[in-house]
């Protein structure tokens, strides 16, 4: 029923609830996490994935096609990708995010900060990243440079 | 068109689009905010005398063409005002003013409102130095900012990003030879000074200073 875009990580769980969509009163996605007010992102076949919300997030639409869903909150691993078939099921996906690791690493010494700004503002204008994703993207290669 | 209309058109298309796109799969319900101006505030105790220090102010405020507004050397007061400052400026020195209301990232730059709107904006700064004598025998300064961003015909209140307040405590202390003690780590100031590394080639703006700074001094006061 359900599918991950890769293996997860450790510490980080996703627990899904499928219910029939007889008994439910909606085709409805709800996602949860530990901690609350994650950031909800989702994206439908061939799409990319857009800012929906923030947890505990609940969203009825008459008609859903597959959809892959993913969460992230500051200071948390961003959470492995979860793909819900379409559908009249009422959908519940739960993620119990683990804290992220922001200690540099080696490899983060021999960051070519210029070129890798550079990339990410190409990216940013060439509209591979949102204006969020790429504000998050700088965020995390000047701290990686900086060896916060 | 002036820049608080622009932003004000912006926050409410943005609102608009959130309220449409609320029963779309596909939507991005994303709200914005105009960001009201902040007082800056900052401290930061120095291991020498308020007189040794209060000199070494002036001759700062002297490099930077600061024009000195108030100067009260008994009480170790001096209000300072620096009315030019070019987007280049505002850029590194305050955050942009239209942010994400759910984690304050900027929606924007000022160098892309030039690029949009054809018009450039201007700014200034009040700053406001307090230094208190501490009976360790140290002096503590205290640092008050208000940023203001103009363009032909408006003007609004900016946030600061807390850029040229470090630049100026950093030369305060290189000039005085007065070590700093306490609130920054000497690792967190090591890594600010390559912040400002950063700032100075242009590979960064004021709200990724601000987003850094934030977070080295979290980890700075996890050391204390």
């Amino acid at each position: 029923m359900m599918r991950t875009s890769s293996a997860f990580a450790s510490g980080l769980l996703a627990v899904v609830l499928v219910a029939s969509g007889v008994l439910a009163a909606g085709c409805t996605r709800n996602v949860l996490s530990h901690p609350v007010s994650a950031d909800v992102y989702m994206k439908e076949a061939d799409g990319e994935f857009v800012w929906m919300g923030t947890t505990p997030y609940a969203d009825k639409n008459l008609v859903w096609g597959e959809s892959c869903w993913r969460v992230e909150a500051p200071g948390y691993a961003r959470s492995e990708e979860m793909c819900a078939p379409g559908g009249p099921d009422t959908i519940t996906i739960l993620y119990y995010l683990e804290e992220a690791d922001v200690r540099a690493t080696a490899e983060e010494s021999s960051l070519d900060i210029g070129a890798s700004l550079h990339d990410a503002r190409t990216r940013f204008q060439n509209g591979d990243l949102s204006s969020r994703q790429y504000r998050r993207l700088k965020a995390d290669l000047i701290w990686q440079y900086i060896g916060g | 068109m002036l820049l608080r209309d622009v932003l004000l058109v912006v926050a409410c298309a943005v609102l608009a689009c959130a309220c449409a796109n609320k029963t779309i799969v596909s939507g991005r319900p994303q709200t914005a905010v105009e960001k009201k101006g902040e007082m800056a505030i900052d401290w930061q105790p120095f291991s020498c005398s308020r007189g040794k220090l209060f000199d070494g102010a002036l001759r700062i405020a002297q490099r930077y063409n600061l024009r000195v507004d108030t100067l009260e050397k008994d009480s170790g007061f001096i209000e300072f005002k620096l009315g030019q400052l070019g987007v280049n400026e505002l850029t590194l020195y305050t955050r942009f003013p239209l942010v994400s209301p759910y984690e304050g990232y900027a929606l924007g730059s000022y160098r892309e409102f030039v690029e949009h709107y054809q018009t450039e904006p201007t700014g200034s700064v009040d700053l406001t130095f307090l230094m208190t004598p501490k009976e360790n025998g140290t002096t503590e300064l205290a640092i008050r900012s208000h940023w203001i961003a103009r363009d032909p015909g408006s003007q609004t209140k900016v946030s600061s990003s807390g850029y040229f307040e470090d630049q100026l405590v950093t030369e305060l202390a290189r000039e005085t030879g007065c070590p700093m003690v306490g609130r920054w780590s000497r690792a967190a100031q090591n890594k600010l000074g390559r912040l400002r590394e950063l700032g100075e080639e242009s590979l960064l703006d004021g709200d990724d200073y601000w987003v850094a700074r934030s977070a080295l001094l979290r980890g700075s006061d996890d050391e204390d």
